[in-house]
């Protein structure tokens, strides 16, 4: 099945799910950071603590730190009608499904770690395994210490071509906050990240803890203006997919170093 | 069931006008509530006692429900605010008010025991069980002080011995409503077993409310129409849902104006 019309719209409208969520520390402007594990309503989400990590599916029950999914049934597919929010702080927020995270991650150490991640579960653009739209951050779960490392990942993209390497988007800091989301670059025609091999630093971060997430950009929306509230609905989102299992989760892109809280609303249909 | 446009239409029910007066929201990320302002509809009233009560339709301050003929449902098809003063944006919100308590000792920082008696089938699946129900501390008299609390829940899927914090720090203006937090893992509240404030509130009424968001009306621009209709969201409200309006945003004082209309099919 699938929704191709305003009635099978409006028959598969499930119950709207509210949000609330604290950030944690002293933000950096441009530098996004996620809710996962911070306070507020979904409560705070935990970390995987091994190299290889674990894929995050809510198929059969739901993950701690997620925003409430309506898993669809049988044929019906579930999309994405209406996403709505406010801050406290000017910035964008991403509304983001959390395919797989790691830990275990030796922060002190600037040899190659290997990682030999497990298969995606079928939730990249396509509804696959292979990546496409699949990127991968540098998540913050502990305050780091003083160093500045470069991060290098080791990974293997969505054609299947392995040894691709790149570094974060944004360089880490030193004495980033949790739930600092340092995102990694692509190369040149690449789509996504298929699966992953390593990760490197290239001096100590000396302290704290940082960990691998592999997740997809479902929705973003651009907040202007501190509390005025904005939204996407069934015509300006595009209706984008979530596939069964889809463990959603926020991420913020501030614009001060104000302690941020967003709240709002997502909506979905069946059909 | 309504499942098209056409049924959606077919099924509107009278449109229920919402005038309040204003007050100031306190926080920017804070809540507020119009439940207990004068206006249209009138003021709510709030329970005195610790276990508190259900409440169903009809009740002083809430937006007029009926409940449909048996063998339909009830879907909010039209929610629409107007911001009549150049104020800061923000987002209006349509709550259903499941049960809330009073008797709260305001200097206490001892545990207040509750016994909250079984909500009505009125969660986000329209059972008994909690999926969706929140927990708020409103503010009936404004209070000296503020502290952090500790809420002691049962979630919906029956584990007891939850607790959590307000998800902002509270407010103590008249109206605020301080929502809680979710322990990790829990989509709602089943039942509230205590309170505890970590320091005196010194003075001031507060009451716990147990609620279920039903959609929310983002106020981009302060002195625009802002509307949401059925085509974009057609959430469900159970029969003897007792709605009310709920606010979020800048720091400045807000009114409300506005109309919500329900169908049936």
């Amino acid at each position: 099945m699938t929704i191709n019309s305003l009635d099978t719209l409006i028959a598969g409208f499930k119950p709207v799910r509210m949000f609330h969520k604290a950030a944690s520390g002293v933000l950096v402007i441009g530098r996004p950071t996620s809710y996962w594990a911070t306070p507020g309503i979904p409560g705070p989400g935990v970390y995987d603590t091994t190299l290889n990590g674990v894929v995050l599916d809510s198929s059969v029950n739901p993950v701690a730190g997620q925003m409430p999914f309506d898993n669809p049934t049988g044929i019906l597919e579930a999309r994405l009608s209406r996403f709505v929010a406010a801050g406290n702080q000017i910035g964008s927020l991403l509304l983001c499904d959390r395919l797989w995270h790691n830990g275990g991650i030796n922060i002190t150490s600037t040899a190659l770690q290997a990682i030999s991640s497990p298969t995606w579960p079928s939730r990249d653009e396509l509804g696959g395994t292979t990546g496409v739209g699949v990127n991968v951050a540098i998540g913050v779960s502990a305050l780091t210490g003083a160093g500045i490392p470069s991060i290098t990942l080791g990974y293997t993209a969505t054609d299947g071509i392995a040894g691709k390497t790149n570094t974060t988007i944004i360089a880490p800091a030193a004495a980033s906050p949790p739930g600092t989301f340092h995102s990694f670059a692509l190369n040149g025609g690449e789509m996504g990240v298929r699966s992953i091999q390593s990760i490197q630093l290239s001096a100590s971060w000396i302290s704290g803890t940082i960990n691998l997430v592999a997740y997809r950009v479902l929705a973003s929306l651009a907040l202007p203006n501190v509390g005025a509230a904005v939204s996407i609905d069934p015509i300006t989102g595009g209706l984008p997919r979530m596939y069964k299992g889809s463990v959603p989760f926020l991420v913020f892109i501030p614009s001060a170093t104000t302690t941020n809280f967003v709240w709002g609303s997502v909506g979905l249909s069946h059909g | 069931m309504i499942s098209s446009l056409a049924q959606l239409r077919t099924g509107l029910q009278p449109i229920q006008n919402y005038v309040k007066t204003f007050r100031t929201v306190g926080v920017t990320g804070n809540f507020m509530s119009f439940w207990g302002l004068a206006g249209f509809p009138i003021a709510g009233n709030f329970d005195t006692t610790l276990n508190g009560v259900v409440l169903v339709a009809q009740q002083a301050g809430q937006i007029p429900f009926f409940d449909p003929p048996m063998g339909q449902e009830v879907r909010l098809a039209r929610f629409k605010g107007v911001g009549i003063i150049s104020l800061q944006g923000g987002m209006a919100i349509l709550m259903d008010r499941i049960w809330h308590n009073g008797g709260i000792n305001i200097t206490s920082t001892g545990i207040q025991s509750i016994v909250s008696p079984t909500w009505p089938a009125r969660d986000s699946e329209g059972s008994t069980a909690g999926r969706g129900v929140f927990i708020a501390a409103e503010v009936q008299a404004a209070t000296g002080a503020v502290s952090a609390a500790t809420l002691t829940y049962t979630n919906s899927q029956g584990v007891a011995g939850r607790t959590a914090d307000f998800v902002v720090p509270a407010v103590g203006n008249v109206g605020a409503f301080n929502d809680f937090a979710l322990a990790a893992g829990d989509e709602g509240v089943r039942s509230v077993q205590s309170i505890q404030l970590a320091s005196s509130w010194v003075s001031g009424t507060i009451n716990l409310v147990a609620y279920r968001m039903i959609e929310s009306l983002p106020f981009r621009i302060p002195t625009n129409n802002h509307l949401l209709d059925g085509a974009m969201s057609a959430p469900r409200l159970y029969n003897g849902s007792v709605p009310f309006l709920a606010f979020a945003g800048s720091s400045a004082a807000v009114p409300a104006i506005g109309e919500i209309q329900f169908s049936w099919g």
